[in-house]
């Protein structure tokens, strides 16, 4: 109760653009959301950009959070749209091959259970194409539908899926 | 103890750089402003549309480019991807060469060619035995564009034989065959395409006749020392471009050689650079460069961007 409280006082700080209220909210949700950026980048700088401009959407924006839901979660909702237009923004001169295999999903969550940290995940994660990580991030940890994944990634629901597969099987291998 | 992967990453936290807060507050509006957050995000929204602007100007003279291209690629018969691995120097030097035949109205092929050479020296004057300044393309592109590095040659030689004297002017339009120059592949792919506007027929005869010259010896020039830059090294320790390696760095007296990371910290540093970093502890990302060396006592600059990636 006590943490709400805080966000309600923090929030009315920043909508009244008091720059210590700012950088409160920033202290207290930027390492978490740099983490959850870095599931999209490929690099660390590449991570703070994204999440520099979210925080900034954050800030000139926080009037439309309405207190529906935690802010962490709407905060963690912006990072993530920034990654993904930051995604398409990278990629727009290429087109993605629409792949026509059908996939057996034998089990579409990501339950893949493992002894490394963090950190040691990430790399693996960083070393797949980029849009398979977009997917499999997009699936595994943030729980997007594969139809709104290829909505938000312009590939059909079926590539979504095998490029979800193929992340899976292939950290699956890694981690063994 | 085995886990969920989710459950992993989600107890991840990462502590940005303190580059981050500062340009965060730097962008905000200033503090006390109560109005000032419309005010700010339309002032983003103008740059928005001003950077979209800038790109979609950027693109249509990609276009022209790649329909300039396919124009020369059928008349010379040239491959189609001479052209096009190099859209945007043709772009520009096709726009110039059109001002000077369209004020100067050269009827006859003749004087069109003449009339080109100046043009061109404007657009790059590459004097032998100094550095091409234009050599900026990585090793890769050698590589990756035999095509383009074999056809110059012989859409080069189309202005040679028609100027009565070799002189610098003409040397400085034939391109080195060892460099894969964006520029003079520009330059000769543009060349053509006025001149073959006007009388297509007559070029190829004179492509056929002068296809054994070599330009820099006719001149009586030797080769000119290029020195490339990679734009990206991989020191995974797999063999394969370990290493920041200059090509021609043998070449230069003098080599200084400085790396910042994308925050201006100096991240390597050396007054006499051997081609021996291999990007230490650095994370993968891109870094800037700036190279300074110096051949036959010219002094030259270079800087630019690598990416390293393990």
């Amino acid at each position: 109760m006590e943490e709400l409280y805080n966000h309600n006082d923090l929030i009315d700080g920043c909508l009244r653009n008091d720059r210590k209220s700012q950088q409160a909210l920033y202290d207290l949700f930027a390492p978490k959301m740099l983490a959850v950026c870095m599931y999209y980048a490929t690099t660390k700088h590449e991570a703070e950009d994204i999440m520099i401009e979210g925080f900034m959407q954050v800030f000139t924006h926080l009037d439309k959070y309405l207190g529906q839901g935690s802010l962490e979660h709407w905060i963690r909702q912006i990072m993530v749209n920034k990654a993904i237009s930051n995604f398409r923004n990278n990629n727009k001169r290429y087109g993605y091959d629409i792949i026509d295999e059908q996939v057996e999903i034998a089990d579409e969550t990501a339950n893949i259970e493992t002894h490394l940290t963090a950190q040691e995940i990430l790399k693996l994660m960083q070393k797949m194409p980029e849009i398979q990580r977009m997917v499999f991030s997009l699936r595994a940890l943030e729980e997007y539908s594969f139809k709104e994944i290829g909505q938000e990634l312009n590939i059909t629901e079926n590539t979504a899926r095998v490029y979800f597969m193929r992340a899976k099987n292939w950290i699956t291998e890694e981690i063994k | 103890m085995k886990m969920n992967i989710k459950d992993i990453m989600e107890q991840m936290q990462e502590t940005p750089s303190p580059r981050c807060w500062e340009s965060i507050a730097s962008q905000l509006p200033a503090a006390g402003a109560a109005a000032g957050g419309s005010a700010a995000a339309t002032a983003a929204k103008g740059a928005m549309s001003a950077g979209k602007l800038a790109a979609i100007i950027g693109s249509a003279s990609a276009v022209v480019a790649i329909v300039t291209g396919t124009t020369i690629a059928i008349l010379t018969h040239e491959p189609a991807n001479v052209p096009q691995s190099n859209p945007e120097p043709a772009a520009t030097v096709v726009v110039a060469d059109n001002t000077e035949v369209a004020t100067e109205d050269i009827p006859d092929i003749t004087e069109v060619v003449p009339a080109e050479a100046p043009a061109v020296a404007e657009t790059a004057v590459i004097t032998p035995n100094k550095t091409e300044k234009e050599a900026d393309e990585p090793a890769q592109n050698t590589q990756a564009n035999p095509t383009v590095i074999a056809a110059n040659p012989s859409t080069a030689m189309v202005s040679t034989p028609t100027q009565s004297t070799p002189t610098a002017t003409t040397t400085s339009v034939s391109p080195n065959p060892s460099v894969g120059n964006t520029n003079s592949s520009g330059k000769n792919t543009s060349a053509n395409a006025t001149t073959k506007h006007d009388k297509p027929v007559a070029v190829s005869e004179q492509e056929e006749k002068s296809e054994n010259d070599n330009p820099w010896e006719e001149a009586g020039y030797s080769r000119p020392i290029t020195i490339e830059i990679p734009n990206i090294f991989t020191p995974n320790g797999d063999g394969v471009n370990d290493k920041f390696v200059i090509n021609g760095l043998e070449n230069c007296e003098k080599k200084a050689l400085m790396v910042k990371d994308r925050n201006g910290q100096i991240v390597f540093q050396s007054r006499n650079y051997d081609n021996s970093w291999d990007g230490g502890n650095l994370p993968n990302g891109t870094y800037y460069y700036q190279f300074s060396y110096s051949i036959n006592n010219i002094n030259e600059l270079r800087q630019g961007a690598v990416l390293i990636r393990r």
